[in-house]
């Protein structure tokens, strides 16, 4: 029986596993630390996510909009069909549970709100003395983020 | 536009705000960090719901204008298809998510599974009707099988023609100088192009045909049968 050598028994995955395997040895133990929350970098996640929402409640626009399928008897018992758009049943519930679940995550959000309010009687408050609130973004881009979150 | 505006700030920074009344540093300081963790799932979640859409919607669509006969039936055979294949691939690595659409991680499995549930609904109400009665209901012509109301039922060819699967419509041959292999070819029937169906049924699109076929066929003799029995007593 022909003897086999290593290197026959390695396939080109194994050899790439093994570089893979060499080049992590070489890499730090730890993965540098994630750059510190700054306040640009929050509201560019903000607004990222603002416009996805607004992808959605678009695409659910358009979807509601889009001409039902008609049929109607004539004089003669005849029955006319008129072809509506393509958006049928299927798309109509893509549409409705996209827009379910981005409801949900602002009732999440509305919730969030009523649980952290700080007085408890529904007026956020904290907001008022930014001055006195550290971290906080200045109140351009408070406005920007409400102006960019009021759009969807 | 300023009390709009105002009421705005207020919800947002209502929501965001938080209160990190148990931490030792600081009773009521609100931290950048501390607003971007408890915002960062609804964040995450808007965005998996935007790449999903992205990643299956039907390319040419157009809502709003009145769709060519088929049309709907492909934007939703896409989108079942598309949605099936993102919870498939979702599913066997739900931490490297699904790398063709951006859509990651364990909860991206989550969303991606209810929203295809929830799409899939109607397909599989009409799927459900066809094979227990034998019925279709189908206004908008989405669903895998086609009824051609012109096949009356007393036509002989009522079973082959009255009830069809949708497919896509073959691309027509180049006109050129026809060989002798070509003209055999040409007097053959045109080879049937694919059903437009999603790709978890199209295994199973010819018994889903046949079985509501029979079932319709045995409904409507039940009903004959029934009227003559009901005539002769």
């Amino acid at each position: 029986m022909r003897r086999r050598t290593h290197a026959t028994l390695m396939s080109p995955q194994s050899i790439q596993h093994t570089s893979a395997d060499a080049r992590c040895k070489t890499a730090p133990l730890n993965p540098p630390p994630d750059p510190p929350p700054c306040p640009q970098a929050l509201l560019d996640r903000i607004v990222a996510a603002a416009t996805c929402a607004q992808t959605v409640r678009a695409f659910a626009r358009r979807v509601r909009a889009d001409p039902a399928p008609t049929s109607a008897v004539d004089a003669d018992g005849a029955t006319t069909t008129r072809r509506g758009g393509a958006c049928g049943p299927t798309l109509q519930a893509l549409a409705g549970c996209l827009n379910a679940e981005l409801d949900a995550v602002m009732v999440d959000v509305r919730s969030a709100e009523q649980r952290l309010c700080a007085n408890g009687n529904g007026t956020p408050c904290a907001y008022m003395d930014s001055s006195s609130v550290p971290f906080l973004w200045n109140p351009n881009e408070a406005a920007a983020l409400a102006v960019c979150l009021a759009q969807h | 536009m300023e009390p709009e505006r105002g009421r705005c700030t207020r919800r947002l920074f209502g929501a965001t705000l938080i209160r990190d009344t148990h931490t030792a540093a600081g009773a009521g300081e609100v931290t950048l960090l501390s607003i971007s963790l408890r915002l960062s799932d609804a964040l995450a979640q808007m965005r998996v719901l935007a790449l999903l859409l992205v990643a299956v919607y039907p390319p040419g669509l157009q809502p709003g204008a009145v769709a060519t006969d088929g049309a709907a039936a492909v934007a939703a055979a896409h989108v079942l298809s598309e949605l099936y294949e993102l919870v498939q691939r979702a599913h066997l690595a739900p931490e490297a998510g699904t790398p063709a659409s951006g859509v990651g991680g364990g909860g991206a499995l989550q969303t991606s599974l209810r929203v295809l549930m929830a799409t899939v609904k109607p397909y599989l109400d009409a799927l459900d009707t066809w094979l227990r009665e034998g019925e279709l209901h189908d206004p908008y012509g989405e669903f895998l099988v086609r009824a051609d109301p012109a096949v009356a039922i007393h036509c002989a060819a009522f079973w082959r023609d009255a009830f069809t699967l949708r497919r896509r419509s073959t691309p027509q041959s180049s006109p050129s100088t026809p060989t002798g292999k070509d003209r055999a070819t040409k007097d053959r029937e045109p080879a049937p192009g694919p059903v437009v169906c999603p790709t978890f049924l199209r295994s199973v699109a010819e018994e889903v045909l046949a079985t509501g076929a029979w079932v319709g066929d045995i409904y409507m003799s039940y009903d004959s049968l029934s009227l003559v029995i009901s005539l002769t007593r």
